[in-house]
């Protein structure tokens, strides 16, 4: 039960965000919080890179909070190292986490369900098992969805012959099947959206994991990427380490080359693009655009642009008070979507949740990202940043992160791939496993 | 106290709007960061050191190390003085040499195991 | 302490309007102060389409609706131009239409430079004018550095039309054009230092029985590899012509 206090705190809130001025707001430090033994009720909507992460670090400041994660699925498979996957070089259940260390280790209460509706204003989330929680606070971490029919014929149903892959698990078995019945001489042809997308390097990493399989099976066969802009994530790096490792294998053609996909044929495996030019796949990689996941919506959290804003110093909604949203589905430029910003966008909202509990200002926010991206698993390159609040605007650390050095030594490539391997173990425990 | 808060000027409103701000950054301009802002920051070091710096994979864990070993080597990335670096100078530019200190006792106190 | 942080709110909310004001901005922008010469502008009726927040100021798109069942009889739209706050030259795109167009819907891509206000004018040919603006923040995503930054050959290359695939007669139905041209704006230099010269396209007119009917005029704010769609009345026996600032130029029809 909150006390009068609180009460009278969270109106003040509500009231404040009515006007849109709460993303203006320093956290003011809110009137002294519960009082009672225990110390707030958070749920988690999400047990992915942001949401798990929220719930192990809001756990690890403060055990006395109650935290309830919501999560469908009992394994979560991570995007990450999918590629990898596609191209044969990892099994699926490599790329598997499970939350037992979140319950038993952290004290995380772990529901398996799908959120289907929440309600703002009263602090209540319905689930899909038929029950209805409250919280004192609310995390989002929902990812993303499709804009099924942005791109024309290509729906739900479309997606089961034509994958995106871009949630991993059946998905990326389903491309990869694709890609094993593949003849020789054949084309993997993949569709890429307009920014913003979830992990804006992700699609070349995998053309270039598909064409190093290709490269051993199958090297008569061609990879054809139609993008729906002109320029991409680590470029220059890609390009000439697709010319020395691939030959041209890898053919990319970039929206003013006539690369927009607007019209899918899943059955014919056929795609046209925006100034009339067919082409057909042997597999076929659509790639959507996309927006926050739908409880986003729900939550009444999201803008026009179908992506949800956010106070960049908390990652608290603009829109709804005691919500808070990270990961995939926030408008958090110039970080990227990436499963490395949302772990640590999770741990941004875990402090200034504990600190909003306990009635204290949250502390500055700090983030940093590194995205590692595999030419071949055994040739890596990598853009880094950090991050940091100015003007209330989120901003990039003048000199810091960057590219890969362009003329980097075969030996540098080689320690950035074994290094992508040793982030990859690091962010999945930090996200999902105990403290060692 | 309260009829402080009226007059409504721009400039009363820029300092409404960044007192909360501005406490911080004079705490930040002290040798010591207060303890939560530190373990903040140093969070997302653990993407790739683990949990508190502690996992050592492929990545050194860096939990446990002397601060002054650790301060020295951040500084070096920072400056670029580290050969065969691949990410850790880019990342070392993103802070304060303040800060980087702070990182560097942060990990030294965190036990290993 | 909670009726100070009270008072403290209300002082931030009577304060907004204050600084909300921003009176005219369009009037500091010089080209855009010139184009308006009627004394009443007016503000509705202009729809601009941009993103929020644009990751790759290199290619914006741009969509921009004109509802014209505000125009009077015989009234119909002259020009539509678009102006940005920050650019280095305010000047994006002009679009002159040389005949009566029922539906005015233009989509493009513009370059913005930073963070900055976007303002489009349209004009009839009576003479009255609307404007509109949208602000939109330019950041670099983290991830998107390319890490390319190669010069092209400043010449025109393929040129596409694509045509509405199911138009029906009576309706006016999307055209989408583009040529392939880098767009040197003169403001962009080598690795070396040198500045590279300015190299634009300058112009699309699009003529249909041998009549113009649309004329695009190209600015350093428009995006590489100029994109332009329009929706046309009719879409038989056009042709298009695209002329550079060398004097070339290129003809193509559908
Ligand atoms: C091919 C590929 C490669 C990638 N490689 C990298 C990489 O190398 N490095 C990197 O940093 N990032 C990478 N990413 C990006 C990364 O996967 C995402 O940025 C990251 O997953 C975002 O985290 P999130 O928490 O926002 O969403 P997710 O991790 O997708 O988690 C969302 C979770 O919410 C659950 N959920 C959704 N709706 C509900 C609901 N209503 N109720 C309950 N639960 C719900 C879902 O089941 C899911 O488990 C890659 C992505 C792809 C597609
Ligand atoms: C993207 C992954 C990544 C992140 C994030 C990261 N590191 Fe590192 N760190 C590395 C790698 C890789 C090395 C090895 C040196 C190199 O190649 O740059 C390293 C080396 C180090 C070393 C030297 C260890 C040794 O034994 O030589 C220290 C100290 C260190 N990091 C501290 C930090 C701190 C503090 C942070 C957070 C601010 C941090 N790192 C964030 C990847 C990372």
């Amino acid at each position: 039960m909150s006390n009068k206090n609180t009460n009278f705190s969270t109106s003040r809130r509500r009231l404040l965000k009515g006007l849109g001025m709460v993303g203006l707001l320093p956290a003011i430090p809110t009137i002294a919080a519960n009082t009672s033994g225990h110390a707030g009720h958070v749920i988690v909507v999400g047990g992915g890179f942001g949401g798990a992460t929220a719930a192990k670090y809001i756990k690890r400041g403060n055990p006395k909070i109650d935290v309830t994660l919501i999560e469908p699925n009992s394994t979560f498979y991570t995007c990450p190292f999918s590629n990898l996957v596609l191209a044969g070089e990892r099994s699926l259940d490599s790329i598997g986490h499970s939350y037992e260390e979140l319950k038993s280790v952290f004290g995380v209460n772990v529901i398996h369900a799908f959120a289907e509706d929440i309600d703002g204003v009263a602090h209540k989330v319905t689930l899909s098992n038929g029950s209805v929680l409250s919280y004192d606070r609310l995390l989002l971490s929902p990812g993303i969805d499709m804009r099924w029919n942005a791109i024309e014929g290509y729906d739900e149903a479309a997606s089961e012959k034509a994958p995106h892959a871009w949630k991993a698990g059946n998905q990326t078995l389903l491309l990869r099947k694709q890609l094993e019945d593949m003849e020789d001489g054949g084309t993997f042809v993949m569709s890429v959206p307009a920014d913003p997308f979830r992990c804006p390097p992700g699609p070349y990493e995998r053309a270039s994991l598909v064409a190093h399989y290709l490269k051993q099976h199958k090297p008569r066969s061609k990879v054809l990427i139609l993008d729906s802009k002109d320029n991409f994530s680590k470029q220059g790096l890609f390009t000439s380490a697709w010319k020395d490792i691939y030959g041209d294998m890898i053919e990319w053609v970039g929206v003013s080359g006539d690369g927009r996909v607007v019209r899918v044929d899943a059955d014919k495996r056929e795609v046209e693009t925006e100034f009339g030019t067919l082409h057909s796949a042997s597999a076929l990689n659509i790639i959507p655009p996309q927006k926050a996941g739908f409880i986003a919506d729900r939550a009444g959290v999201t803008n026009e642009s179908g992506w949800v804003p956010v106070n960049p110093n908390t990652f608290e909604s603009q829109q709804v008070a005691d919500i808070y949203v990270v990961g995939d589905a926030t408008l958090a430029a110039p970080m990227p979507k990436s499963g490395f910003a949302a772990n640590t966008q999770g741990k941004v909202a875990a402090a200034a949740i504990v600190a909003s509990l306990a009635g204290i200002t949250a502390p500055d926010p700090y983030w940093a990202n590194t995205c590692y991206s595999l030419v071949n698993p055994d040739y890596g390159i990598s853009v880094a940043g950090v991050y940091k609040v100015e003007d209330n605007q989120i901003i990039t650390v003048p000199g810091s992160g960057g590219l890969s050095a362009a003329d980097a030594s075969l030996e540098i490539r080689q320690a950035e791939a074994a290094y992508a391997v040793g982030w990859y173990e690091a962010i999945t425990q930090d996200t999902w496993g105990t403290q060692y | 106290m309260i009829s402080g808060y009226l007059p409504c000027t721009r400039s009363t409103l820029i300092k409404l709007l960044s007192s909360a701000t501005l406490l911080l950054a004079i705490n930040a301009q002290a040798s010591d960061l207060p303890e939560r802002q530190v373990s903040l920051m140093s969070s997302s070091c653990a993407n790739c050191h683990g949990t508190d710096g502690k996992l050592a994979g492929a990545i050194p864990a860096i939990a446990g190390r002397p601060a002054s070993v650790l301060e020295a080597q951040l500084l070096a990335f920072k400056q670029d003085l580290q050969p065969n670096t691949t990410v850790m100078n880019r990342i070392a530019k993103g802070y304060t040499d303040e800060e980087l200190k702070s990182l560097a006792n942060y990990f030294a106190n965190v036990k290993r195991k | 302490m909670s009726v100070r942080s009270i008072l403290a709110a209300f002082a931030l909310v009577s304060c907004l309007p204050a600084i909300a004001q921003t009176t005219n901005d369009w009037q500091r922008v010089a080209p855009l102060a010139q184009a308006v010469n009627s004394e009443v502008v007016l503000s509705k009726g202009i729809d601009i389409t941009l993103p929020l927040v644009a990751e790759n100021g290199a290619a914006v798109p741009l969509r921009v609706n004109f509802d014209t069942s505000q125009l009077a009889e015989s009234e119909f739209i002259r020009s539509i131009r678009v102006f940005s706050s920050g650019n280095p030259n305010a000047e994006v795109i002009d679009f002159h239409f040389e005949a009566p167009f029922s539906r005015i819907e233009l989509s493009t891509r513009i370059r913005l430079s930073e963070s900055q206000k976007v303002f489009v004018l349209a004009e009839s040919n009576q003479g009255r004018q609307w404007l509109s603006q949208r602000d939109v923040r330019v950041t670099v995503s983290g991830c998107l550095m390319t890490g390319d930054d190669s010069v092209d050959a400043a010449v025109m290359s393929s040129p596409r039309i694509a045509l509405p695939r199911n138009a029906r007669s009576g309706e006016a139905a999307e055209v989408r054009t583009l040529i392939n041209h880098p767009m040197e704006t003169g403001f962009r230099e080598t690795a070396a230092g040198e500045v590279i010269p300015q190299q634009l396209v300058e112009s699309l007119t699009i003529k249909q029985n041998d009549q113009p009917i649309l004329l695009v005029k190209f600015h350093t704010g428009t995006s590489a590899n100029p994109f332009v769609s329009a929706f046309l009345d009719e879409v038989d026996n056009l042709l298009f012509r695209w002329e550079d600032q060398l004097g070339e130029h290129i003809e193509e029809k559908p």
